[in-house]
């Protein structure tokens, strides 16, 4: 969020509707509508006077209406843009033109209530729409007696209690009482695998966060107990499986697989009468219900659908399709997100990416001819150069600073410092004239160090930074004195102390200051080509994304053809035709004049970081060398046969191999009854998670028997059934084709024996045997096995399952721990087409900001060796998470070396150098040892050294 | 910064600078930006905890603690929890039965430890085995610290306190076995080792 607020690039516009939008891909014409906010952007310093002044309540709608706030405000301290407005609905000003206390408080006058609607017309060449999901249906939570019984809460209520800045700061209490509960049912599915309020859907998402936020209850009161009504539980998501387990095995949690048809008070409790999976009646008494509200479509979305021109499915979600995930029917339009279906953090990063990707395609020929970047002046270093000259600018922060200490008397205080040989104060060192001011003194008084004591260098460090590179002075030689957040604010009841540690800030900043040595901005150039390696639907579609958006593209595949795994795919549950899209998909890659295949290849070799790396690919007895920028990892995954169950290929077989025979209707007559075995050889079995597909799998063959002889017999052996998403559709239309659904547990799973199945039937209290003509295993997902380029990259694999990791598993769901490394399809885990097309084409998209830049920006904030000190002992290099440290030769002694390109200045190895040989810059030995001797009381040397300053941007 | 970056040198040094304890705070475990920074800070803590003890001062004067940046009152209540242990234990010195002139030495000496090639190539390498090990659990920690760097820590700390007592001069053996609270044998052991270079 902050990232994408510091953009030049990206223009914000919040309180904002689109109007209508004109016009075809490369030239939209869109009317957007901005609704006035009453404090001028420009003019807020974030200090939040308003809001602390402001005598209207309003309700919290951020925290789901559990508290209040006030009409002038900002709903979250991360908001961006870090700005506050006025909430027009509830100001006393706006409704009855009185009021006006935050006018007369704002300090920087920013509050305009003459402020209008604009209307502004935007040019863009493409749209992607991301509008989220909407709430559910109040009929929905009726049901369960929410607005009914005080002490039924939304997941989303919870969510918000347990959040540590939340309304009740993290304590979950109960509303009828305020009491904290001690006995707590979540129920799943509200709002969700409910036909009768229109939401024939799963929302995916709720099992594991309903397990998620029961973790956290349990962690804050750790009396309670738990426990979660499920239908199914759904947690296909990777490591979800084991999470689920882990939480609900640490914290004692009690899982029942039963909906609740009857919620009803019992005095001060809730009861819950529900049948279990025997068959029995029961009923329970709670403290408090929880509701696992569900994503529902937006409230607006026929509008929306209207207003953007695209059509909305049948759950009034963006309508797509699984071949073309993120594409609306209007070219040109794209969505993203849970607008286009429910799904969860990573699944909506991977859209997000791949939207871009898409829209990068389409619009190759403009880029860049918009792109704004900051031009500074080169630095002054003669100016840097000399013993430390600081100047401190003390901020008064209106009255958030001045209103508690004398401002003065700091100003006093640091002209004594040594090497200060400038103090002065602003009102608002942040306004834009302070800033002009400040940028004036460094000239004037030649300062070599700024030092401005005032807020937090979380919202306001980038801001002065920029300021004294205006001015010629290196970035790092700026530093902040938090005497507002850290110290005026907690200590408002104790003005004498605070001015006291006021000091001490101070004096730790100009102690720190007086080593702050310039940082070098640098840039490595990129080869602007990309390695793909896997040339099965992942790698493709990556590599031929990568190519339309203008690079060269190397793809490797150690088959002699393209496909991988998606050749024994025969159609799709949608309908869509899988082999038509594959033949497609393939001739387009192959007639790509910016694409180069080498079939039947093997990596032999790689080396090198982001930007730069040199790969030696072997094809039979020759190889060749590319260099490359960047490299996309699709090296895919394979059907995995269990050893437990007596797959012979005839009687016995997987789906993908019933699949065959379908679509070559071979032995069709022999097929009266058959029996589906799911989580064959998985969760638990022989392999310990979920493999995602298999559920949906089963159920597409399951329909296809049916659709070709209706009289067949097809029964599903399942655990859970995880038609997760819009797939609820397909299940539900299984049940009424007659297919039969039996479940069992890991404990008792079904044996395959001669002329059928045995399987323990839960209601009928005994094992059943269900003779059958067929045996379908519906088997897991394992990686390939190649994997020496993984090995090469040191791309690390889950210790469990072997798929490749993510930097992150929500936030970075296709970059590594390794700068320009890129993973996408089965290789990073199971999951279905759909998301291994978005997945490709989020690497795709991510994977081709470094070659459109053709350069990357180092991160000035980098660690360094100093090769006569170092030792060579190697404990950097292997301490070092993202492989940024190597071991060279000189003068044959080992040393070790910073490749800066790759470095993200943890400091790790600083701080485990036995000699002191490593350092980071920005936070050297040197200046935090001199900020911790500052620390104390005693006066302070002035540093006179002279230092001559050489580097420069 | 990243808890990463944080030196035992630099904890040592706010304690000789005249803090009363220090707080070291990071991103939750499992989310930190840079993947294992806040992991290593766990060893670092370990790791000064162990010299704390060495030198007779109360470890809770040092505490590591975890939050989100969205967890404003979470900081604050560690913030408060932490004045309010430290008013309890009081200034430095004082529940440790320190002179002052008992004070600069310990601290100095830990100071100096921090510096010490020896020990910092014992704590990277104890740093390199628990990550090839890939299990930060705190227990492993405590085992693996006071497996392997322990026995350096007591080593290099007693050698540089027994070196800083005879500065000025010949001590009685007891006299340095009260100075720096360590087994006879050991000091013995180590004393000779001394006078023998």
């Amino acid at each position: 969020m902050v990232e994408a607020g510091r953009s030049p690039n990206i223009e914000i516009l919040t309180l904002s509707e689109v109007e209508s939008i004109e016009g075809e891909p490369g030239n939209f014409k869109v009317k957007v509508k901005i609704n006035p906010r009453y404090i001028d952007p420009a003019k807020c310093t974030a200090c939040g006077d308003c809001a602390k002044y402001c005598p209207r309540l309003a309700i919290d709608y951020f925290n789901a209406n559990l508290t209040f706030t006030r009409s002038a405000r900002i709903d979250l301290p991360q908001a961006v843009p870090t700005i506050y407005y006025i909430d027009a609905e509830t100001c006393l000003h706006l409704n009855y033109e009185t009021c006006m206390l935050c006018t007369n408080i704002c300090g920087p006058n920013a509050i305009d209530f003459s402020q209008k609607p604009e209307y502004k017309e935007l040019e863009v060449g493409a749209i992607i729409i991301a509008p989220g999901f909407g709430p559910v249906p109040q009929e929905a939570l009726e049901k369960f007696g929410y607005g009914i019984y005080d002490d039924v809460l939304t997941s989303i209520e919870v969510e918000r209690m347990t959040c540590v800045s939340g309304p009740t700061e993290g304590e979950v209490i109960r509303p009828s009482d305020f009491k904290h509960p001690k006995k707590i049912a979540y129920i799943q599915c509200v709002g969700s695998r409910d036909i009768t309020c229109d939401r024939n859907y799963c929302s995916s998402v709720c099992c594991m966060y309903a397990v998620k936020e029961a973790t956290i209850i349990k962690e804050h009161e750790p009396e309670a107990e738990i426990t979660l009504y499920f239908m199914d539980v759904r947690t296909q998501g990777k490591g979800f499986d084991e999470a689920f387990r882990n939480f609900v095995e640490k914290y004692g949690m009690k899982i029942v697989r039963a909906r609740p048809p009857k919620v009803e008070k019992v005095g001060e409790k809730i009861a819950l009468t529900y049948v279990d999976e025997d068959g029995q009646r029961k009923r329970e008494l709670y403290d408090m219900i929880v509701l696992s509200v569900g994503l529902s479509p937006p409230k607006d979305a026929e509008k929306l659908a209207s207003v953007f021109g695209i059509d909305l499915n049948e759950f009034r979600f963006a309508k797509t399709s699984t071949l073309k995930p993120i594409e609306t029917n209007r070219p040109g339009i794209y969505v993203i997100g849970a607008f286009q279906g429910p799904k969860d953090i990573p699944e909506s990063v991977m859209q997000a990416s791949g939207g871009a990707a898409t829209v990068s395609e389409i619009l190759r020929e403009g880029r860049f001819s918009s792109y704004i970047v900051k031009e500074y002046p080169p630095e002054d270093l003669e100016l840097m150069s000399g013993e430390p000259r600081i100047g401190v600018f003390v901020c008064h922060c209106g009255v958030n600073i001045a209103g508690v200490v004398n401002v003065k008397e700091l100003v006093e205080y640091a002209k004594t410092l040594p090497n200060v040989v400038h103090a002065e104060n602003l009102t608002y060192a942040c306004a834009q004239d302070a800033l002009e001011h400040i940028k004036k003194k460094i000239k004037e008084v030649k300062l070599n160090r700024v030092v401005v004591s005032a807020c937090s260098p979380r919202t306001h460090e980038p801001l002065f930074q920029d300021t004294v590179r205006e001015v010629g002075l290196n970035l790092a030689l700026f530093e902040m004195a938090n005497i507002r957040d850290q110290c005026t604010w907690v200590h408002a009841d104790n003005p004498e102390k605070a001015a006291e540690k006021a000091k001490d800030l101070i004096r730790m900043g100009v102690a720190k200051a007086r080593r702050l040595k310039p940082l070098v901005l640098q840039r490595v150039s990129v080869t602007p080509t990309a390695l793909v390696i896997g040339g099965g639907v992942a790698g493709m579609v990556s590599a031929l994304s990568i190519a339309e958006q203008g690079f060269q593209v190397y793809l490797v595949e150690k088959e002699p053809e393209l496909g991988g795994s998606l050749k024994r795919v025969k159609y799709l549950i949608s309908g869509e035709n899988p082999q038509e899209f594959l033949k497609d998909l393939i001739s387009k890659v192959e007639n790509h004049p910016n694409i180069k295949i080498y079939k039947g290849a093997q990596i032999e070799n790689i080396s090198g970081y982001i930007g730069n790396f040199t790969t030696t690919v072997r094809i039979g007895d020759t190889s060749e060398v590319v260099n490359h920028g960047v490299v996309v990892v699709a090296t895919g995954g394979k059907e995995y046969r269990p050893s437990k169950y007596p797959l012979d290929g005839k009687k016995v077989i997987t789906q993908l191999e019933l699949e065959e025979r379908l679509l070559e209707n071979k032995d069709l007559d022999k097929i009266k009854k058959v029996v589906m075995i799911q989580c064959a050889g998985s969760r638990g079995e022989e392999l310990g998670y979920c493999s995602k597909v298999c559920c949906v799998q089963a159920l597409k063959n399951a329909l296809k028997i049916k659709e070709i002889k209706p009289e067949a017999e097809v029964f599903i052996l399942y655990m859970d059934l995880r038609a997760y998403g819009f797939y609820e559709k397909n299940y539900f239309e299984a049940r009424k084709k007659g297919i039969k659904f039996i479940r069992f547990t890991n404990e008792r799973r079904p044996q395959v024996v001669e002329g059928g199945v045995k399987v323990y039937d839960m209601i009928a209290g005994e094992e059943l045997f269900i003779p059958a003509d067929l045996v379908v295993l519906s088997v897991g997902i394992v990686p390939s096995e190649d994997q020496e380029a993984v090995n090469m990259l040191r791309i690390p694999c889950g210790a469990e399952d072997g798929f490749l990791m993510e930097a992150h598993v929500k936030l970075r769901p296709v970059d590594t721990a390794t700068d320009g490394v890129f993973i996408c399809g089965l290789a990073h885990g199971p999951k279905p087409l759909e998301e291994v097309i978005s997945q490709a084409k989020a690497a795709a998209g991510r994977a081709s900001i470094p070659l459109a830049k053709k350069e990357v920006e180092v991160s000035p904030i980098v660690a360094a060796v100093e090769e006569a000190k170092c030792i060579g002992c190697g404990i950097c290099v292997e301490l070092c998470p993202f492989t940024a440290i190597e071991l060279i030769k000189v003068d044959k002694k080992r040393k070790a070396k910073v490749i800066t390109a790759a470095c993200k200045a943890c400091g790790i190895c600083a701080s485990h150098c036995p000699v002191f040989a490593i350092d980071l810059g920005g936070y050297t030995k040197e200046a935090i040892l001199e900020q911790l001797a500052g620390f104390k009381k005693e006066p302070m040397e002035k540093v006179v050294e002279e230092e001559k300053v050489e580097v420069g941007n | 910064m990243c808890t990463g970056r944080v030196d035992p040198l630099f904890v040592m040094t706010a304690f000789n600078n005249g803090a009363d304890g220090v707080l070291v705070a990071g991103c939750r475990l499992g989310e930190c930006k840079y993947s294992e920074g806040n992991l290593e800070a766990l060893i670092m803590g370990e790791a000064v905890k162990n010299i704390l003890r060495l030198i007779g001062m109360e470890e809770k004067r040092l505490r590591l603690d975890w939050v989100s940046s969205s967890e404003a009152s979470r900081i604050v209540e560690i913030i408060k929890d932490f004045s309010y242990t430290l008013q309890e234990i009081g200034p430095l010195g004082v529940k440790e039965g320190w002179s002052e002139e008992d004070k600069k030495f310990y601290l100095e000496s830990a100071v100096a430890l921090c510096n010490n090639m020896q020990f910092r190539s014992a704590y990277g390498n104890l740093a390199r085995e628990i990550k090839k090990l890939g299990d930060f659990s705190l227990e492993v920690i405590t085992k693996k610290v006071e497996e392997k760097l322990l026995p350096s820590i007591k080593t290099r700390l007693y050698e540089i306190e027994i070196k800083e007592l005879v500065k000025e001069g010949p001590k009685s053996l007891d006299y340095i076995i009260a100075k720096t609270k360590g087994d006879p044998v050991e000091i013995e052991k180590i004393l000779s080792k001394i006078i023998k270079t």
